[in-house]
């Protein structure tokens, strides 16, 4: 069950994120090419850019809560009994779904404003209220992940430190 | 200031409670400027932080960086550096330590992750320490110290959060990272030398070469010095931006890697999910440093702070030798970025007060990060090498690692001597 949630997660959100990288590598090169060489840059690519960057950003926060690759202190870890851990690892993961959806929950709000008010981004109109909906989905789908790994055994490799650059 | 006090108290306690820090800082940034200021104003202040921080197109720099280093890392460029500098000075003692550090420099000017570097020339180096009969010792503290030159040596995902967070020209940062990583490789070399003065068994000498073998292995490096004159280069001369300079790099990456013949869709895909990844976790870091920033900067305490530290004003470099100071003894128990992160609102605006330079402030805060990163016990590079060579214990580890430490200590101290050394160079950028 859980097995078949990641591969989901991994497909959709994850793939898409990918994908939207992908598109602002050659977004940025084209758009370098073509302002420095042709005196012609692509209309609106800055706008595409942050789109996408919402995309990357938000998509991928799902598989990153799913893996456990938050940065963490894990300097009390040796001190805190085995039978605390599973308790703690719950309470940890209860207090994020909290958080995160108390965020999905703002976006959303700033959804309604920026449709209520016509918001739009400056050089293409592109209408805002979509790209703050688009956040506050992902941002409640991350806050779901943890709900889940709250109800269920412990998340696998949740004792690995997060990555850091 | 006790609010700000009790902020940072609120962020120890959920975060040792082991909260993610980036929520750690979210959730006491929020509640924070809630109670301070009303929900409502707290409510608008947090969604604009969040919305803003992931709606920037300045910010599409970090992901395209990440992409950068994952791209390098697998179009096998670590092991024409590790050649290069092994042709010649694998000859004497320790020479496949020193070439180790070396190539570590070189493939930190095109990679800008420590963990990415470390972990790449651990697959090149390791096993020709190995073969050569290297104590472990020796060899993995090379890597470990060697890999957080990725951070220091342009381009850099640390300088680019630092430049975000304090509003510091990113080129700038990022040019003033040059100098001071070659100092950073000299200390990491001179550390190796003592180390096999002391015992010239850790690393014993390896083949010479001929100086037509070295010529052919230096030309084997152009790669590497076509994708880093690109970028910084381009940075450096004002052709780009550092974010066009990001997409640029990471295209050039892309099409190395293909040439080479090391992307198949499937790994194309796994490094893209990755780098997402990478750039999700990093943003979640910042968003949360943000919304916490906004709370303490409604308080009272970085003003309260500049006028204690005024005191100090006969002699400001005290408080910088202070600051590090503290940032190297908690850096010992606790993730050093983080631990930055969290403190820079409040004592940039002291170090900016005091009239010292923000990019070389920045250029030390990498330093220190870097320690963090090779200092036992909590040491990621030390994690991350632990994992990728089995048979390499965390004992052999710490015990390897110190002699790299001081010579990174001593490297701080030299920087924060000579500040020239960080800012002769952006000093004549245009």
């Amino acid at each position: 069950m859980l097995k078949h949630l990641e591969k989901i997660l991994q497909w959709s959100a994850g793939l898409t994120a990918a994908a939207a990288l992908f598109g602002i590598m050659w977004l940025t090169l084209f758009d370098v090419t073509g302002r420095k060489f042709l005196n012609n840059s692509i209309p609106g690519s800055l706008e595409i850019t942050e789109i996408l960057m919402v995309v990357v950003i938000f998509g991928a926060l799902p598989l990153v809560s799913w893996r456990g690759e938050h940065v963490v202190f894990d300097t009390l870890d040796p001190y805190v009994p085995a039978w605390l851990k599973t308790l703690q690892a719950r309470l940890v993961h209860l207090v994020c779904a909290g958080t995160l959806g108390m965020m999905a929950y703002l976006l959303s709000l700033r959804a309604r404003r920026f449709a209520e008010y016509g918001d739009v981004t400056i050089h293409l109109q592109l209408s805002l209220a979509p790209v703050a909906w688009l956040m506050a989905a992902l941002l409640l789908t991350t806050a779901l992940v943890h709900l889940l790994f709250a109800a269920v055994a412990p998340v696998p490799g949740h004792g690995a430190t997060g990555e850091t650059p | 200031m006790t609010e700000a006090a009790l902020g940072f108290a609120a962020v120890f306690l959920l975060a040792f409670m082991r909260v993610p820090l980036a929520l750690a800082m979210a959730i006491a940034g929020f509640a924070g400027l809630g109670l301070m200021r009303g929900w409502p104003a707290s409510f608008a202040s947090t969604s604009q932080v969040i919305f803003e921080t992931g709606f920037h197109y300045v910010l599409s720099v970090i992901p395209l960086f990440v992409l950068m280093g994952n791209l390098v890392a697998r179009a096998g460029m670590a092991r024409e550096l590790f050649t290069a500098a092994n042709a010649f000075v694998g000859h004497r003692r320790g020479g496949l330590a020193i070439a180790t550090v070396i190539a570590s420099g070189g493939f930190g000017s095109i990679c800008g992750s420590s963990i990415a570097t470390a972990a790449t020339m651990s697959r090149v180096a390791y096993p020709e320490m190995k073969r050569h009969a290297y104590k472990d010792t020796l060899a993995s503290g090379a890597i470990a110290s060697g890999g957080t030159l990725g951070i220091l040596i342009p381009p850099s995902t640390v300088l680019v959060i630092y430049g975000i967070i304090t509003e510091t020209d990113i080129g700038k940062l990022f040019v003033a990272g040059i100098l001071p990583g070659l100092v950073a490789i000299a200390c990491l070399c001179l550390a190796v030398v003592w180390v096999t003065w002391r015992d010239p068994q850790a690393g014993p000498p390896a083949e010479r070469f001929t100086w037509g073998e070295r010529l052919k292995a230096i030309r084997g490096i152009w790669g590497v010095a076509l994708l880093f004159a690109l970028v910084i280069g381009g940075i450096y001369g004002g052709v780009f931006t550092a974010t066009e300079g990001a997409g640029v790099g990471a295209t050039g990456a892309f099409i190395f890697a293909l040439a080479r013949g090391t992307l198949t869709l499937k790994v194309l895909i796994d490094i893209l999910v990755e780098s997402s990844r990478t750039t999700a976790m990093l943003f979640s870091i910042l968003i949360g440093a943000m919304i916490f920033t906004s709370f303490i900067n409604f308080t009272s305490m970085p003003a309260d702070l500049r006028d204690f530290v005024v005191q100090f004003s006969p002699t400001p470099i005290l408080v910088v030798v202070v600051m590090m100071g503290i940032y190297l003894l908690l850096g010992m128990i606790m993730e050093e970025l983080a631990i930055v992160l969290l403190t820079i609102p409040v004592f940039f605006p002291v170090i900016v007060g005091l009239g010292f330079d923000p990019v070389w402030f920045g250029i030390l805060i990498v330093t220190i990060v870097e320690i963090g990163l090779i200092s036992p016990p909590v040491g990621l590079n030390l994690f991350v090498l632990n994992s990728l060579l089995p048979n390499v214990n965390l004992a052999i580890l710490y015990r390897g690692i110190w002699p790299f430490v001081w010579a990174d200590v001593a490297r701080l101290g030299i920087l924060i001597a000579f500040p020239i050394i960080s800012l002769w160079l952006p000093g004549m950028m245009r």
